[in-house]
């Protein structure tokens, strides 16, 4: 189990840490499950708490407000002809 | 001007800024962005990250007199309640260095009781500011969710991440309030109701406020000082003129499970975006503290756990709104304490993969309502700080920082 979330989750985790993980996963899950003993039937759920709707603006390009090709790519260990460069994703085994 | 050598003993600070511009010293957490100035989130992920731009918060306090001195500790990610998951190692509590800061804007707080400034940001999911502010002493205020711009804060749990500051008194906290809170462009989840003159609000006049003192906020495991000085702390509230009177609240352990799995089901994913592509390293960076969140966040998104645990804690999360709403339909604000213990000693994470969710049990339910709440200072005990907490309803910071501020004004010292 710890192996898939690990690979789902684009991380490394050693063969003696899945143990470790399992069984802290095991009783993070046990101290959360204890909420199953409230009753929520015909309650709905809250994803925002202050009742914001869709806020939507216009697609338009603000040029005062974006970065410059230079400084986008200041923070890059990678870059060719003004691009970043990205791993190979064609090939990846998924 | 800052102590580098203090600085250096209780790792306050990630980041000095050499030559600071001209203005009234801040302290910013290392999950803010600023311009030119290296911002880790504490993680050796971003060991070498410049970011381009500001935080909003950051830009409004540089243009309204503030200088950015330097970037403090925090746990990686704000992944914890102590600083203990800070790639760069803990900040230790200025009262007693066999203790910890707690977090995770340890540095913030530590900061600031330390002397080194009187204004400090810090940033708040459940507990962050609050937790924190108390166990260093000092006054921690964490706003209305959607109040303050997130904008530029290194992302931890987007329903619940609130920018707060961490100061010497409650003014300081008016003070930065006025100028960070308010409607943002550049986060659509700021709210658009008018800011109010925190400043003005603090009167010191509580007289016939009333104050629901939470009973059940004092925990059977809690240390009798603590319930003692908390209710001494009420006590002068009413000899101020509010109307104190007992409440129960929803059990707040249930919040624990409802922070657990929304927090980690947005960290796994608001940290998949870090690949070391645009900036930083790469994801073998992560410390054991993000795998774990990022790697349970999955988990409880993946299909047959959303239902089981993402959606009852959400639905849950609406109880705790309603609970408060009922309160708040009879009572001012909410005060008891604000963490259940004192500052622990060093090391007390170790192996303890729920530390901070079990230490910010007196948070969380504030924090998934999106209420604000502020801790102030209210004695000692053992030699280490203790705060009284005072929980608002949504967008009354005025309210809680007044009844703060009578508080203070008044208090004896410990």
């Amino acid at each position: 189990m710890i192996k898939k979330l690990a690979s789902l989750a684009n991380l490394k985790v050693k063969k003696k840490e899945e143990e470790y993980f399992k069984k802290q996963f095991e009783e993070t899950l046990k101290i959360v499950e204890k909420f199953d003993s409230l009753d929520t039937s015909g309650v709905d759920e809250t994803y925002i708490v202050t009742g914001t709707k869709n806020v939507l603006r216009e697609d338009k390009i603000d040029p005062l407000n974006m970065l410059t090709q230079d400084q986008a790519l200041s923070g890059s260990k990678n870059t060719h002809n003004g691009y970043f460069v990205v791993d190979g994703v064609l090939n990846n085994d998924l | 001007m800052i102590d580098k050598k203090l600085s250096k003993k209780l790792n306050v600070f990630l980041t000095i800024v050499d030559k600071p511009k001209k203005g009234i010293p801040i302290a910013i957490k290392d999950n803010y962005l600023t311009e030119g100035i290296r911002t880790t989130a504490a993680s050796f992920v971003l060991d070498d990250y410049i970011p381009q731009y500001s935080a909003t918060v950051v830009k409004k306090l540089e243009q309204n007199g503030y200088c950015v001195v330097g970037k403090t500790n925090l746990d990686a990610w704000c992944h914890g309640s102590s600083t203990e998951t800070s790639d760069y190692g803990p900040t230790l509590n200025p009262h007693n260095t066999k203790h910890l800061a707690g977090g995770s804007s340890g540095g913030s707080a530590a900061a600031v009781a330390s002397g080194m400034v009187d204004f400090a940001m810090g940033s708040e999911t459940a507990g962050s500011v609050r937790g924190p502010a108390s166990w260093c002493g000092v006054v921690g205020l964490k706003p209305t969710y959607g109040r303050v711009s997130r904008y530029g804060v290194i992302a931890m749990g987007s329903s619940l991440d609130s920018p707060g500051p961490i100061t010497k008194d409650v003014t300081g906290a008016a003070k930065l309030l006025k100028i960070i809170a308010g409607k943002d462009e550049f986060d659509a989840t700021t709210s658009g109701n008018l800011v109010d003159d925190y400043e003005l609000a603090l009167t010191g006049d509580i007289k016939g406020l009333k104050v629901g003192l939470v009973e059940n906020y004092m925990l059977s495991e809690m240390d009798s000082e603590i319930v003692k000085k908390t209710l001494k702390a009420v006590g002068l509230l009413e000899k101020l003129g509010a109307k104190i009177t007992k409440v129960k609240t929803l059990d707040p352990t249930h919040a624990i499970g409802v922070y657990t799995v929304v927090q980690r089901s947005e960290v796994s994913s608001n940290l998949a975006r870090f690949d070391g592509v645009r900036y930083g390293f790469g994801r073998d960076k992560f410390g054991e503290e993000a795998k774990r969140r990022i790697m349970l966040g999955t988990h409880i998104l993946s299909s047959g756990y959303q239902d089981r645990y993402y959606k009852k804690a959400q639905k849950i999360r609406t109880l705790f709104i309603n609970d408060f709403n009922e309160l708040f339909s009879e009572f001012d604000c909410l005060v008891g304490p604000t963490m259940p213990s004192t500052a622990p000693k060093i090391g007390v994470t170790k192996n303890a993969a729920m530390y901070g969710e079990l230490a910010d049990i007196l948070a969380e339910p504030s924090s998934i309502a999106g209420l604000p709440a502020i801790t102030v200072p209210c004695g000692m005990v053992k030699g280490l700080p203790i705060g009284l907490q005072i929980i608002g309803k949504q967008f009354e910071e005025g309210k809680i920082l007044n009844t703060a501020f009578a508080y203070e004004q008044n208090k004896k010292d410990d």
